[in-house]
Formats: C-alpha cells, sequence, structure tokens
C-alpha cells in the first residue's frame, strides 16, 4: 500500500494545471471577498485527482503492472480510495484555510460550507471510483455525469419543495449518506476489480 | 527436484463476439523443474501471452489448476518470489529509475537497493530520467532489472528480449543462464525470438491455436529431427514427415531422425526449422524474382 501511495503523490506532479486554477481563484478571492466559488473549485477539483490518474493509468495499462507486484487486488482498489480522502482532505483544508484568511469573521459558515462540499466531494470520487473501475475512464465518466445529473436533479426538488433543509437536515443527512455511499462503493469496487480480466 | 510451477489441465474460453471469433486455449498441461528455463514458443495468439496472464493472475483461467513455486498461482506471497517482465507494459512514465527503486522498495519486502541500482547501471539506464522518454528497449531493461533486484524464485518472460538490441539480449541471455545455475531458480520464456529459444533453454514448448503441440527437453528435440533434401515425389512418401517445403530446387522435409531414407542428404533440423515445418506442414516455397 504504501508504494501505491507514493507513487500517486509523484503522480500529483501531472496536476500543475489544476495547481495553477486554484492559485488564480485564491487569488481572485482575495480581491473580491469571497470565498464560496473559490472553495467550491478547491474541494471539487481535488475529488476528481484520484479518478483523473485512473484514466492515466489505465491509458499505461498499470493496473497490469500492479498485479504483477506483490499488491492484492483489494489493496489496489482501496489504495484509490485512501488517495482520494487524502486529495479531498487537502483540499477541504485549503478552502477552509483560505475562507478564515479572506473573511476572518465567518469561520462557522465556511467551515459548514467546507463540510458540505467535502461530502459531496466523497459522493462524487464513490460513484465514479467504481464506474470507472468497471468500463473504463471514456465509458465510466459518461455514467457518472448521468449519475450526477439524477442527483443533482433529486436535491433540487427535495429543497425546492421544501422537503429537505438547506442548513439544518442536509447538514445531518449529508456526512451520514457520504459514509454509508463511500462505503458500499468500496465494497463494490473491490468485488469489480476481483473479477477483473486484464 | 521440486517444480517451479506446473499446469494441470488449465483451459481459457473466449466466447465469441460481433466481430472477434472465439479462442479456446488448453488444456495445458506443463510443469518445469526447478534450475531449467522452458522456451514457450508459438505464433500470434496461438496463448502465450494468455498462458503467462492465467501463470501471474491477471487473467482468470475457466479450468484447471495452476501452482507456482508450490502454492496456487495469483496470491500476492507468491508473486513476492516472481519477476515478470511483460510485453509492451513499464512502470508509469512519469516516474524515473530512482523513484521506481523507492516504490518497489516499500512494495516488495526483499528488495535489494544496491542490487536494482547495480543493475540500472549494468543496462545504463540513467536514474533521473523519465521512463516515459526511454526506449522501448530500455524499458524492457528497466522491468528486467526489477526482476532481479529481488527474491525472484521464478522469472516470467514474455518477449523480454524482443525490444533489446543483440548486444543486450545476449548479455540477458547469459544473465539468465547464471540465474538458473541455483536449481532454486526457474524462468519461463516466451519468445518469437525462436534463436534465442535454442540459446539459452533447457525445455520448450510449442503452441498453436491454443493447443500444446508438444514440450519436451530441446536436445532431445534437436536429436530427434532431421532435415532431408531429396526429389518432392520421394519425400512425399515418408509417412512420418512432420512438413514438406518445396522450392525451385528441390523439396525439404522434416522427419524423425530414426526415419531418414538412406542414400539421401540430411541435417541436423534447428528449433526454427522445427516449429516452421510443424506448423506450415506441407508447402511451397516462394522465391524472389
Amino acid at each position: 500500500m504504501k508504494g501505491l501511495l507514493y507513487k500517486d503523490l509523484l503522480s500529483l506532479r501531472q496536476f500543475r494545471a489544476m495547481a495553477l486554477i486554484i492559485v488564480a481563484g485564491v487569488l481572485s478571492s482575495f480581491y473580491s471577498g469571497q470565498v464560496d466559488m473559490v472553495a467550491t473549485l478547491c474541494i471539487i477539483l481535488t475529488a476528481t485527482i484520484p479518478i483523473s490518474l485512473l484514466g492515466l493509468e489505465e491509458k499505461a495499462r498499470w493496473n497490469t503492472v500492479a498485479l504483477t507486484l506483490p499488491v492484492s487486488r483489494p489493496v489496489l482498489a482501496g489504495e484509490k480510495y485512501l488517495f482520494g480522502l487524502g486529495t479531498l482532505l487537502t483540499g477541504t483544508g485549503l478552502a477552509i484555510g483560505l475562507g478564515m484568511a479572506v473573511i476572518p469573521g465567518a469561520g462557522y459558515e465556511t467551515v459548514t460550507l467546507c463540510a458540505a462540499l467535502f461530502c459531496f466531494g466523497i459522493i462524487i470520487q464513490s460513484v465514479m471510483l467504481p464506474l470507472v473501475f468497471r468500463f473504463g475512464m471514456e465509458k465510466g465518466q459518461l455514467f457518472t455525469m448521468g449519475l450526477l445529473f439524477l442527483l443533482a436533479a433529486g436535491l433540487v426538488v427535495l429543497v425546492g419543495n421544501g422537503w429537505l433543509a438547506l442548513s439544518g437536515t442536509l447538514l445531518w443527512v449529508l456526512p451520514i449518506a457520504a459514509a454509508i455511499v463511500w462505503g458500499l462503493s468500496l465494497f463494490l469496487s473491490v468485488r469489480l476489480i476481483k473479477g477483473l480480466d486484464l | 527436484m521440486k517444480s517451479a510451477f506446473c499446469l494441470q489441465a488449465v483451459t481459457k474460453r473466449y466466447p465469441a463476439r460481433e466481430k472477434a471469433p472465439g479462442f479456446a486455449l488448453g488444456p495445458l498441461n506443463l510443469s518445469l523443474p526447478g534450475g531449467c528455463i522452458l522456451g514457450l514458443i508459438g505464433e500470434n495468439g496461438a496463448g502465450k501471452t494468455t498462458t503467462l496472464k492465467m501463470m501471474l493472475g491477471l487473467t482468470r483461467k475457466s479450468g484447471g489448476h495452476i501452482e507456482l513455486l508450490g502454492r496456487p498461482a495469483g496470491d500476492e506471497t507468491t508473486r513476492a518470489h516472481i519477476g515478470a517482465v511483460l510485453d509492451g507494459v513499464c512502470f508509469p512514465g512519469e516516474m524515473n529509475a530512482r523513484q521506481v527503486g523507492r516504490m518497489l522498495e516499500k512494495l516488495y519486502p526483499s528488495w535489494r537497493m544496491g542490487a536494482w541500482q547495480m543493475w540500472c547501471r549494468r543496462f545504463q539506464l540513467p536514474e533521473e530520467k523519465k521512463i516515459a522518454a526511454y526506449s522501448k528497449g530500455m524499458q524492457q531493461k528497466l522491468m528486467l532489472a526489477a526482476a532481479f533486484s529481488h527474491d525472484s524464485r521464478l522469472l516470467l518472460l514474455d518477449e523480454a528480449t524482443s525490444g533489446l538490441d543483440p548486444v543486450a539480449r545476449d548479455e540477458l541471455l547469459d544473465t539468465l543462464r547464471d540465474f538458473v545455475s541455483d536449481e532454486n531458480h526457474s524462468v519461463l520464456l516466451s519468445s518469437h525470438l525462436v534463436e534465442d529459444v535454442q540459446k539459452v533453454c533447457d525445455y520448450v514448448a510449442l503452441l498453436h491455436r491454443g493447443q500444446l503441440l508438444f514440450c519436451e527437453e530441446k536436445d532431445r528435440l534437436l536429436e530427434s529431427f532431421a532435415l532431408v533434401q531429396g526429389p518432392k515425389d520421394v519425400l512425399m512418401q515418408l509417412s512420418n514427415r512432420r512438413g514438406l517445403r518445396e522450392n525451385a530446387f528441390g523439396a525439404t522435409a522434416l522427419v524423425p531422425r530414426t526415419q531418414v531414407p538412406s542414400g539421401l542428404i540430411w541435417q541436423p533440423a534447428g528449433l526454427e526449422d522445427i516449429m516452421l515445418y510443424t506448423l506450415r506442414g506441407d508447402h511451397h516455397e516462394r522465391t524472389a524474382v
């Protein structure tokens, strides 16, 4: 596992363009005094890093190499979840830090927003990872877009009709839902990767 | 002597799809004693890579049993003692050799960093250059360096010599010979380059359209066959011939040495001859105009 994490950390250099976008967002937030947009950008972008990495690995046929090493299939799948959690936590930490720096008085609001975005990032990863493991990057992304569209539409209907309050119920439901979806997704990915013919 | 690996009635079936015909491999029965090199030869699509992938657990077998180093194939504990080089795959392109060494150190319990550095130097692999910038031959060498830098007891090499220049190929074959001088070490070398297989292997197995045509000791195999030259009609009467090649100057047939008719000119058959005559049967050789 440590070796795989080391490899993925080195792979982060491939996301320099993403870092530049975040830096530009950070600078603009200091200028405008708004953090919502850049916090969202920061968290969602870092949530998609493990998925983009899987796409690059798919092209390089990394799974074929990895499974000739003393690495089990469940570890290969699990590592991506752990790495994804790491990138997302980093993005969230950055967003909270930025929020505190730009609007020093709005600590609670910033943390609440970032926590909600963190949960949403977990859900994105949980939906995408098994789809990419199963269908590959190209098809997996299409399925994910469809699923996320349905998820967003569902949320709009629930919140719009007042069945779900954005500040109260959702803030409790979201972390629980994220944790359940993450666990189920990990379980599914392990099963999928176990049955994969390379 | 303990077997390095043992395949018993191993099969793999790929069902026919819209654009691709189905393929059935096996049943394969193969084993290799420790301290030996087995060459797996055959045409493209014969099933060589699929066989290696099943041994590594990358592809699921449809039936049968595979044992590597006395344990069922596919588990990571066994893979810690296997060195694998597969055709066309390498470590991530954005890494360099030094970083690959560090990664493998964290993955292999028996990783020897000194050996890794020595092999990288010996294969002239620049430590700081990105793997993506390596040539195909250099990437093959990098994979080989990794296979030699941990406690490998079995090497599974798929076309490992094909990307190498003649000098590097010869050096690798010497290294393989040294590797198996300890009877706990064995090699399965799958290759199109029959010349390499003839140079280095103790056993040879020929796969053809998913079927194992033979698996024999190389020296015995080479001693068993002869290339006989003579008039086509005489050679056509040899019922035990494996194949016949006709050209503008006459005909040549591959026959068991014990059955070479007296009075005909013959010469020892090489491994390539045995493979070609066996796979092509009776055929007419086209001559360049």
